[in-house]
């Protein structure tokens, strides 16, 4: 049992000099079962060995990098700890301030009136110079509570972050610097082994849509990975900040201090624009969808919109939201605006989702109609789309 | 970090600059975010910077991504599953539960104590074979230890 017990042993990670031994074959037979061990033990050793067998010449490289963090790191993240640590005051500081001024009028107001109506917000479509698209109509998005009192599809048939991942195809970004055979295969080897663990860790476990050489999908935009879904990167696109209402509890006015109890009693509400960057903003967007938070992150969409009406994140993840808490009608749409986009990154999984919209509608001609294309173009949801006519 | 890197980046010096953006990335993460298993965290970052890296148009920019997505409740990393000392009990029937191939390896491996080169040697395999027999079985293990135990 000992001798088992080292399968699933920690490893500590590979010294410099252990890497350079082993690859001179410079050490003693049981030096290299024990450095063995170690690269056996750990992933990440075992992928460090590899590329250093790959690339023996890169060990020549290993001083100048050691050079580079003990020279200039250590200063930058102290100066960034002591930021953090100032930081960390000064919110303490404003928080007790906050409760002090606030604890004395927190019973006497109704936090309820000063909520925001977040579905004004839809009305409001800004025209915004990088967006391709101003005369194309904006859809018309169903409201907070449409939103909430929507009955989702049965959770076996959602789909969830997870699945969408453990189907996606690869998407490679054109640039010939990038695409050499290479480092597709390592794009291949990286993607295939993401949704092996992803399934793995997942309550249900389902086939994984494997991706080979043959179907890899060539992306005509930059892209990002934001809680590991894909996403278009628009960083430098779409650079005018997303507005977001807020508020703020400020206790009582100056004007209103040391005069009658009424005015002192009343609580004064800051209400205020937020600014946030459109990447900062996916990003918080991008990880409620990660949790399945599929109502939450419908609303979110539908604020990006509001600024970029023709941005093709939102479009594609908001018709996921919808396909999810069953308004086929609205996914539908918000999946055509993704096919007749100019950026091509979602087209493949758009229009095969788009299928199993129509099929969870009862378009099942469509659906019938759009399986067949995707069937005969050959592309990454062929053999998908082929099964699934033959079921239906 | 840097080994990683020069695996599926398969470049010195795209390596090398890729390690020190990672570095760097890690170091202002540390300060932000608790994490549980650094060396699963950090080789999961690792991994991702790379697979952005290969699929950017302009590698430069990977500084302007503001967050990637190892948050704490993304740990989907194998490593993160934890082998108890109970589940150790079935591990006799889990290997017996492995392909062939991945069973003989790792039988050679852990209980015969051969090197990667002996056990090519042994069973013919090239010995890259051998390393991902080993390392594959080894996550089937886990797999089918923790699926028992639930």
């Amino acid at each position: 049992m000992n001798r088992k017990k080292k399968i699933f042993e920690s490893n500590t990670p590979l010294t410099k000099e252990e890497i350079a031994a082993y690859l001179k074959g410079d050490m003693s037979q049981a030096d290299k079962y024990q450095l063995e061990q170690k690269i056996a033990g750990d992933e990440f050793n075992s992928d460090a060995i590899d590329g250093f067998e790959s690339t023996p010449e890169a060990m020549e490289g290993f001083n100048e990098l050691e050079g580079h963090f003990h020279g200039n790191l250590p200063r930058k993240v102290a100066s960034k700890f002591w930021r953090f640590e100032f930081s960390f005051i000064l919110i303490i500081t404003i928080a007790i301030g906050l409760y002090f001024i606030g604890h004395h009028f927190l019973d006497q107001i109704n936090l309820d009136e000063i909520k925001f109506d977040e579905s004004k917000l839809t009305t409001q479509v800004r025209n915004d110079s990088s967006s391709a698209d101003n005369n194309i109509p904006p859809i018309e998005e169903l409201d907070d509570k449409e939103i909430e009192n929507a009955a989702p599809l049965e959770e076996s048939k959602q789909l969830t972050s997870d699945r969408i991942i453990i189907n996606a195809p690869l998407i490679m970004v054109i640039d010939s610097s990038i695409n050499e055979i290479a480092k597709i295969d390592s794009a291949i080897l990286l993607i295939n082994e993401e949704k092996e663990i992803i399934n793995a860790t997942s309550n249900d476990k389902k086939e994984i849509t494997k991706v080979n050489t043959t179907n890899v999908i060539n992306s005509n935009i930059g892209t990002l990975f934001l809680s590991r879904l894909l996403v278009v990167d628009y960083t430098n696109i779409y650079t005018k900040e997303i507005t977001i209402p807020n508020f703020e509890l400020t206790g009582t006015t100056a004007d209103k201090e040391n005069k009658s109890d009424n005015g002192a009693n009343e609580l004064a509400v800051n209400t205020y624009t937020q600014k946030i960057t459109y990447v900062d903003f996916l990003q918080e967007v991008q990880s409620k969808f990660r949790k399945n938070k599929f109502k939450d992150a419908l609303k979110d969409y539908r604020t990006i919109l509001t600024h970029y009406s023709n941005d093709v994140n939102a479009h594609f993840y908001m018709a996921l939201c919808y396909f999810n808490i069953n308004k086929q009608k609205k996914a539908i749409q918000h999946f055509d605006r993704v096919l007749n986009h100019d950026f091509n990154t979602f087209h493949e999984e758009a229009k095969w989702y788009k299928a199993m919209s129509l099929y969870e509608s009862g378009k099942i001609s469509k659906c019938i109609t759009i399986l067949n294309e995707i069937a005969t173009e050959n592309g990454f949801y062929a053999k998908k789309a082929s099964k699934m006519l033959n079921k239906i | 970090m840097y080994g990683v890197c020069l695996k599926y980046l398969k470049n010195v010096q795209e390596s090398q600059d890729a390690t020190s953006l990672i570095f760097e990335k890690v170091m202002d993460d540390l300060l932000r975010m608790d994490v549980m298993n650094f060396k699963s965290w950090l080789y999961m970052v690792s991994k991702n910077h790379c697979l952005m890296q290969l699929r950017k148009k302009k590698p430069e920019k990977i500084e302007n991504i503001s967050e990637l997505e190892y948050k704490l409740e993304d740990n989907h990393d194998s490593e993160y599953v934890f082998i108890k000392e109970s589940q150790l009990k079935n591990l006799e029937e889990a290997i017996k539960k492995l392909k062939d191939e991945q069973q003989q390896c790792i039988d050679l491996f852990y209980l015969k104590e051969k090197t990667y080169d002996e056990i090519a040697g042994i069973t013919g395999y090239e010995t890259k074979k051998v390393k991902s027999y080993i390392q594959n079985g080894k996550r089937n293990l886990k797999i089918i230890l923790t699926e028992n135990h639930t």
